[in-house]
């Protein structure tokens, strides 16, 4: 993308010794500073490979991109979301009710994989759709709006069936464990999801105005940009991700538990995007960052289920995971001076100069401006 | 503590901001029992002075007597207990609470325990309100007050202290003409009992109508001082604008065909106001703080509460929706907050220059990268951005170059706007770039296709720019000025009078 270079931030260091110090260990332990999550990837690849001999196989990496897979099509979709100053607490229930309509429409109503996957689709979108026009055009919080509807579209799916739904047959079931070229299918729709999350942020104007409308609605507003209408629309897509998810994880557990499927769901992917460099209260972050956080929490759960530890460890690390997220953005955020603000309180808008660097740009498909807020807040201070 | 001896002395007191000196050896002082007028227009140093006063800033040099105890600098906390008091305009309330919560609020009484004394409060509440003879009770909420009277709590809550000096912050400035003398009769009241008042204001009549003593500010100087009544009304005026600056720019002999036309626009704070744009004109909103400047250019842009009239550009003819559709029709709003409602502050030069141009300059739903390095480039050097760099946050520039990047949004080459709509365009911009914003104002009117509309609260910015201005007092335009009968003079006896 012809225009990183331009956009990779001057450092604090002075020009002349930038290319000598990139060389040394100093440029190293840089590196590392702000690059915490890629490192934190590859320390915890390396820490599980000498623990498991089971972690470095093949059918481990493909469990690995399973698992993640539907977390990244869902992040993909909630940081577009958060990056534009709202966020979607709603996407758990939202996954489970998308797996429950596939499922029933395709056993009891025999409808082909197709319809079914299509309704599903279209049921999650609904539910987006009211969050979105809840939050945007009638202006209500959307941490208290999706809320409501992750404890609302739960129930109602227990309402439509509070018993398991299983028994799909293949047709259906090859979205979960088919494989394309050798690739696992929820992979191979991972991917293209992402792909185009990347494309929409970093190079169509949707993806500027996205940022615009997380950093400073008003400015946005007043340039002519639709700041109620793009958020409504991340919001339709994020229940349409959601369902879909539902859809993939039924396909592959051939089950789709009313009660269970997609419980907690949200806060992993609160955790992976946050994780991923994304800040909650809007307008910074990028792409990149999403996919390490996914890949991260995911070879993180991996990891601990082939050391043996139990759920409930597990769930402390997913927990603690989630706090650690949120003290990063916090300090990336102070980093870059963006004080303030968010969706608290969306006219307070950071206006303080500050050294730290610019993570916008095009920065949606550069790596290393993924995690530079953070390195800035470590050596900042 | 005689009669003869001032409650209030300020000797020599400097302040500066970086490379700007805001105070220069700024003396003044305020006897018992009198109004003490000060005026200045925006920038002149008076928010200075109360600042230092209040605890805001630290001068860098002089010192600061009340009563008979000297101080060099204050903090807020000692200020107070100093004895000054100070009612912003802002007025420092909660407007959930009610009045007599509000007036004790921080010293709160108590019952023997850990209670609050609610009945006692209010009781002492409306008696320390009774010598205003208040059309209200201590136990109403704030919030349902009009503003006058929300003043009357601000004023007996800061008594309660019973402090040496009274500052005013342009209390005047949220009320009709009625409240606003109903305030004066309150002062005068105050003064009786022995109390010093700074009284600041941008209105000559009050002055005359209250003060006692008048004192003019301007580039951080006393400029003139002296007796009300010794004083005739020209020096004042002469005082506030100063000697005549250099030859305005170059203004347009003629100008070209009506771009647009504002109708009877009115909205709860404004108008009607009736006014015409034409291709190729600078015109200027001589206006101060509260006047209703603001409120009209969002109306006229759609952003904001017009409730009836018309805007007419070309084809379009009613109240814009939003601005979006006014951005349409070939306007652009400049808002005065930068940091606040125009800049994406952390994002970069071409981010902030391009936000309203990525959809145009897109390809098949794709940005064209190439076109939007272009596009900023042009118009960064056609404007002189510096450091134009367009991957450098827009926060760390210069208010005078953010503001040229605010231009570039709505100059660059993809945007059609005939109608710029500044609102106080170098509010916080030192002196040097002021005159190249100038310059280019000219410049974008002198093709006579485009139209500059210009809000300032500064009469010499808009005689260097506008080739004409409308003088706006409580929403309405009061006088329309244009060719020679447009001076600093002739703006400030039009608003202040």
């Amino acid at each position: 993308m012809n225009d990183a270079a331009e956009t990779t931030p001057p450092r604090r260091m002075q020009g002349a010794d930038r290319r000598g110090a990139a060389l040394s260990i100093h440029g190293v332990s840089r590196f590392a500073a702000q690059n915490v999550l890629l490192v934190g990837l590859i320390g915890l690849s390396i820490f599980f490979g000498f623990k498991s001999p089971q972690f470095w196989t093949l059918t481990n990496i493909r469990s690995i991109g399973l698992t993640s897979a539907v977390l990244a099509i869902v992040a993909v979709a909630e940081a577009l979301l958060i990056l534009s100053g709202y966020v979607d607490l709603s996407i758990g229930s939202v996954l489970g009710l998308g797996g429950v309509v596939a499922g029933l429409l395709t056993v009891n109503h025999h409808a082909a994989p197709v319809i079914a996957v299509g309704v599903a689709l279209l049921v999650g979108a609904g539910i987006g759709a009211v969050n979105g026009w809840l939050c945007t055009y009638l202006g209500l919080s959307p941490l208290l709006v999706t809320l409501g509807a992750l404890t609302a579209v739960r129930g109602a799916t227990l309402l439509v069936t509070s018993l398991p739904v299983f028994g799909f047959g293949t047709a259906f079931d090859s979205l979960g464990v088919g494989t394309i070229a050798g690739i696992p299918v929820p992979v191979v729709i991972a991917a293209a999801i992402f792909a185009i999350g990347a494309l929409y942020l970093g190079l169509t104007p949707g993806g500027r105005h996205v940022y615009a409308i997380g950093v400073n609605p008003e400015a946005a507003y007043l340039s002519g940009i639709q700041i109620k209408r793009l958020p409504f629309t991340l919001f339709v897509l994020c229940g349409a991700a959601a369902a879909l998810g539902g859809v993939l994880f039924a396909a592959r557990l051939d089950s789709a538990p009313p009660g269970t499927l997609g419980v907690g769901f949200e806060l992993s992917v609160l955790t992976a995007v946050l994780l991923g460099g994304v800040a909650f209260e809007g307008g910074r972050g990028n792409m990149i960052g999403v996919l390490l956080g996914v890949l991260f929490l995911g070879v993180l759960q991996n990891g601990l289920t082939l050391l043996n530890v139990t759920d409930f460890w597990q769930q402390v690390a997913n927990g603690v995971a989630l706090v650690v997220a949120a003290g990063l953005s916090v300090l990336s955020t102070r980093a870059s001076g963006a004080l303030g603000g968010g969706r608290k309180n969306r006219t307070e808008v950071g206006s303080t100069p500050s050294l730290a660097d610019n993570t916008f740009g095009s920065g949606a498909m550069d790596p290393a401006s993924s995690v530079t807020t953070v390195g800035g807040a470590t050596t900042n201070g | 503590m005689t009669a003869s001896q001032p409650r209030l002395t300020v000797r020599s007191l400097r302040k500066s901001f970086g490379a700007s000196r805001a105070l220069s050896d700024v003396s003044l002082d305020i006897m018992p029992g009198e109004i003490h007028a000060l005026l200045g227009h925006n920038g002149a140093g008076k928010s200075t002075l109360i600042g230092c006063l209040g605890g805001a800033y630290a001068p860098d040099h002089g010192e600061i007597v009340v009563d008979d105890k000297r101080s060099a600098r204050l903090t807020p906390v000692e200020a107070i207990k100093s004895g000054i008091a100070i009612i912003y305009q802002s007025l420092g309330l909660v407007p959930s609470l009610s009045v007599a919560d509000n007036i004790f609020l921080g010293r709160e009484l108590r019952t023997k325990g850990p209670f609050l004394s609610k009945r006692r409060q209010r009781k002492l509440a409306n008696d320390a309100l009774s010598r205003f003879q208040p059309s209200f009770d201590a136990s109403v909420k704030v919030e349902t007050l009009p503003v006058a009277e929300q003043q009357v709590v601000a004023i007996t809550k800061a008594m309660q202290r019973t402090p040496s000096v009274l500052i005013l912050d342009e209390p005047t400035a949220a009320l009709s003409e009625t409240e606003a003398r109903a305030l004066g009769t309150r002062l005068r009241e105050l003064r009786s009992q022995g109390l010093a008042i700074l009284y600041v204001t941008h209105l000559l009549k009050e002055v005359y109508e209250i003060a006692d003593r008048v004192t003019v500010l301007r580039d951080g100087k006393v400029v003139l001082s002296g007796q009300v009544a010794s004083t005739p009304k020209e020096r004042v005026v002469e005082a506030i604008a100063g000697r005549k600056g250099e030859a305005p720019a170059a203004k347009a002999a003629s100008h070209g065909a009506r771009l647009v036309g504002v109708h009877e626009l009115a909205g709860p704070r404004f108008g009607p106001v009736t006014f015409d744009l034409h291709a190729g004109e600078v015109v200027g909103i001589y206006g101060l703080l509260g006047s209703g400047r603001t409120e009209i250019l969002e109306a006229i842009f759609g952003r904001g509460s017009a409730t009836t009239g018309s805007v007419s550009t070309g084809k379009h003819l009613g109240v814009f929706k939003d601005p979006a559709r006014a951005i349409r029709h070939g306007l652009a709003l400049v808002p005065a907050e930068r940091m606040k409602q125009g800049l994406l502050p952390p994002m970069s030069n071409r981010d902030n220059a391009l936000l309203a141009s990525f959809d145009r300059l897109s390809t098949f739903g794709f940005r064209s990268l190439a076109g939007e390095r272009d596009t900023y480039r042009d118009i960064a050097t056609s404007l002189g951005i510096k450091p134009g760099d367009p991957a450098i946050p827009v926060r760390s520039l210069s208010g005078g170059n953010q503001q040229k990047v605010m231009l570039a949004r709505w100059l660059n080459r993809t945007q059609h706007a005939h109608t710029l709509l500044l609102d106080e365009p170098t509010q916080g911009i030192d002196v040097g770039v002021r005159r190249e914003l100038y310059a280019l104002l000219r410049r974008v009117v002198a093709e006579q296709t485009r139209t500059v509309l210009v809000t300032s609260s500064d009469p010499e910015e808009i005689c260097a720019v506008a080739d004409r201005a409308l003088v706006l007092v409580r929403g309405r335009i009061v006088r329309e000025l244009s060719g020679p009968d447009l001076t600093e003079e002739s703006l400030i006896s039009a608003a202040h009078l």
